[in-house]
């Protein structure tokens, strides 16, 4: 229905991509600052002019369409709220502009306000909310106005980090069957988010794939440099991640309510120790593994290994390294603490 | 809300904080430069015949000048609002070869002698004027009327409106309209309800220039409208044509004048602190 085809370049801004996002599909894209992203996020929603390229949107050609009438809503960092209307009336904007009557879209919009947990502060002005709050209304504000495409530019970066979790756990909710693109610097956000990333580097795609590929065996320098974790996805099975090849215990900082829901746990390769031999820690959240890769990595050492079918990672200091005498081949045995490890519910629901 | 809440006691505090102070010998010339604009009022309220004061203003000529200047100013000023918002929007919001051309164009008047805008305006609306010959045989004559004093104040106040304006608009940025438009909003909704609302302390303010200078608009009008008594003669024609005749009432009608502008300047200013 609403699946985006896009093909772009600009040239004043070296940028030249090329993309797409299936329809009810929620794409993640990240790259360092200034490496178009938001650039792309322009020429979709035609406030940036693109050398040459095309946008379809739901099969049509919307290249040449003025920014509204190309039905797709843009929501950044800053909120944007238009700061002479209630938060109930910057909701209903989108509805008017539609000609909806203004009793119907109020009654609309208090339903989105609801929908984004906010029902009560309708009558607010924007400068009597918190950047929370404002975030969330215009969250209401870009749905209400029934977008085709629904496009995120850092939608967290200037929230504290207190209530980030909250806004991102409301985006899951949202985000479900919407066609969106979300533009993040916050691993967590793809990974709670999307179903796909792009990495974009200098103007063009350098990666992408399924989010849990992307980042848990990056291949470019910035995604290796920001994520490089350890994932493990598996089922919600008694208060554990259930891996044919391993069983984690970890810390959900948002309630799995879902039973046998499908979840990710996520691990920092620093968190993770090597042992020799299995005599340490708990039974659980150890593995014994087959090293296969031993690298240099910021002043570290990466020790790459196999557990069955799952690639860990783990990073360890250069005398730790000597000591055990590593050599791709041999077995080691992997140990996390519970509290290093975080369990998402999966971006995409499994089939 | 507790954010909200922060923000107020921050605001409240900030009246309290000393900040880093200023340099001491600045207060010298700032208040020899206070004094400049305030003692020759004071010294017009000193030489004003208090005893015929309500007499002095309340003669037919004054009544009058007064009456036609409210009249008029209003007038210029709704003018220039609804030729002056376009083009502060136009300027603001477009790019254009030649654009530095046309505001400096616009700009024109404040820098040039009123007589002179007179002059030219004489040329293009008077009986020989450019456009002159056409409206006679349209049986419409300007020069030397009402419509001449108005006209005349909409030219030298007009730029007051639209750099004021213009200024408003580029520190609002476009950022508002730009979410606007994702919303669906087509460009003249954008306009009506998200530009014009954003800027409107701007044409507040744009707009109370505008009318103070067309209160004060003598050079223009006299060489453009001449002076008749209910028809061109403003309120300062009228002083400057007593000033020879009856010093007393020039003094009375200037104390006036001030009132008028004082009470315009200090009305306006209420509004925007209100918003």
């Amino acid at each position: 229905m609403s699946a985006l085809d896009f093909a772009a370049t600009v040239a004043s801004r070296d940028v030249e991509l090329a993309f797409t996002v299936n329809d009810g599909e929620t794409l993640a894209i990240i790259g360092p600052n200034g490496s178009g992203k938001s650039t792309a996020l322009g020429v979709i929603a035609g406030l940036v002019r693109a050398t040459s390229g095309q946008v379809l949107l739901g099969g049509r050609d919307i290249s040449g369409l003025p920014p509204h009438q190309r039905q797709i809503a843009l929501l950044t960092q800053d909120p944007l709220l238009f700061p002479h209307l209630s938060a109930l009336d910057n909701v209903a904007f989108g509805l008017r502009a539609k000609g909806v009557p203004r009793g119907l879209a109020r009654e609309q919009s208090l339903r989105w306000l609801a929908e984004v947990g906010i029902e009560e502060l309708a009558a607010r002005k924007p400068n009597q909310l918190s950047g929370g709050q404002a975030q969330r209304v215009a969250v209401a504000r870009a749905l209400a106005a029934t977008p085709n495409l629904l496009m995120l530019d850092e939608p967290m970066a200037a929230l504290d980090v207190g209530v980030a979790p909250a806004l991102r756990q409301m985006l899951r909710t949202v985000l479900a069957n919407r066609t969106a693109i979300i533009v993040t610097h916050d691993v967590l956000d793809a990974l709670v988010l999307a179903d796909r990333v792009i990495v974009i580097e200098h103007g063009r795609i350098t990666e992408q794939g399924p989010t849990a590929q992307v980042l848990s065996r990056p291949r470019s320098e910035f995604a290796a440099r920001i994520a490089g974790l350890n994932l493990v996805a598996g089922r919600w099975l008694n208060g554990t991640v259930v891996h044919p090849d391993a069983i984690l215990t970890g810390t959900t900082p948002e309630p799995i309510l879902t039973p046998a829901a499908s979840v990710v746990a996520v691990f920092a390769p620093t968190s993770v120790a090597v042992y020799p031999e299995a005599a340490h820690g708990s039974p659980r959240n150890t593995f014994a593994g087959t090293i296969t890769e031993i690298e240099p990595f910021a002043g570290r050492v990466k020790v790459h290994s196999r557990v069955g079918a799952l690639a860990l990672s783990a990073e360890i200091t250069p005398a730790a390294a000597s000591e055990l005498d590593l050599t791709p081949g041999a077995t080691v045995y992997l140990s996390v603490k519970a509290t290093e490890v975080t369990i998402f519910e999966a971006g995409s629901p499994a089939p | 809300m507790p954010d909200s809440a922060n923000r107020n006691v921050m605001a409240t505090n900030a009246s309290l904080v000393k900040g880093v102070g200023f340099p001491r010998w600045l207060m010298v010339p700032a208040a020899l430069g206070a004094a400049f604009v305030g003692l020759p009022l004071l010294a017009m309220v000193t030489r004003v015949d208090w005893g015929n004061f309500a007499s002095l203003i309340t003669s037919q000529a004054a009544l009058d000048a007064l009456w036609l200047s409210l009249r008029t100013s209003a007038t210029s000023t709704m003018l220039c609002i609804i030729v002056g918002v376009p083009m502060a929007v136009v300027l603001a919001r477009t790019q254009f070869p030649g654009q530095g051309l046309v505001r400096s164009l616009v700009l024109l008047p404040l820098v040039i002698p009123p007589v002179v805008s007179g002059i030219a305006l004489l040329y293009t609306f008077g009986r020989r004027g450019l456009l002159g010959r056409t409206l006679e045989v349209l049986g419409v004559e300007i020069a030397f009327t009402s419509v001449a004093v108005v006209l005349a104040q909409t030219f030298v106040a007009l730029p007051f409106l639209v750099i004021s304006l213009e200024g408003a608009l580029r520190t609002a940025g476009q950022q508002y309209e730009v979410v606007a438009a994702t919303l669906g909003a087509p460009p003249t909704m954008v306009f009506r309800r998200i530009t014009l609302p954003l800027v409107f302390p701007g044409v507040v303010s744009g707009a109370v220039l505008a009318f103070a200078r067309c209160l004060g608009e003598f050079g223009a009008t006299i060489t453009f409208a001449g002076s008749l008594q209910g028809t061109t003669t403003t309120l300062p024609i009228q002083i400057y044509l007593e000033r020879v005749s009856d010093p007393d009432a020039a003094v009375a009608l200037s104390l006036v004048l001030v009132v008028v502008a004082v009470a315009v300047i200090g009305l306006a200013g209420h509004r925007r602190g209100a918003l």
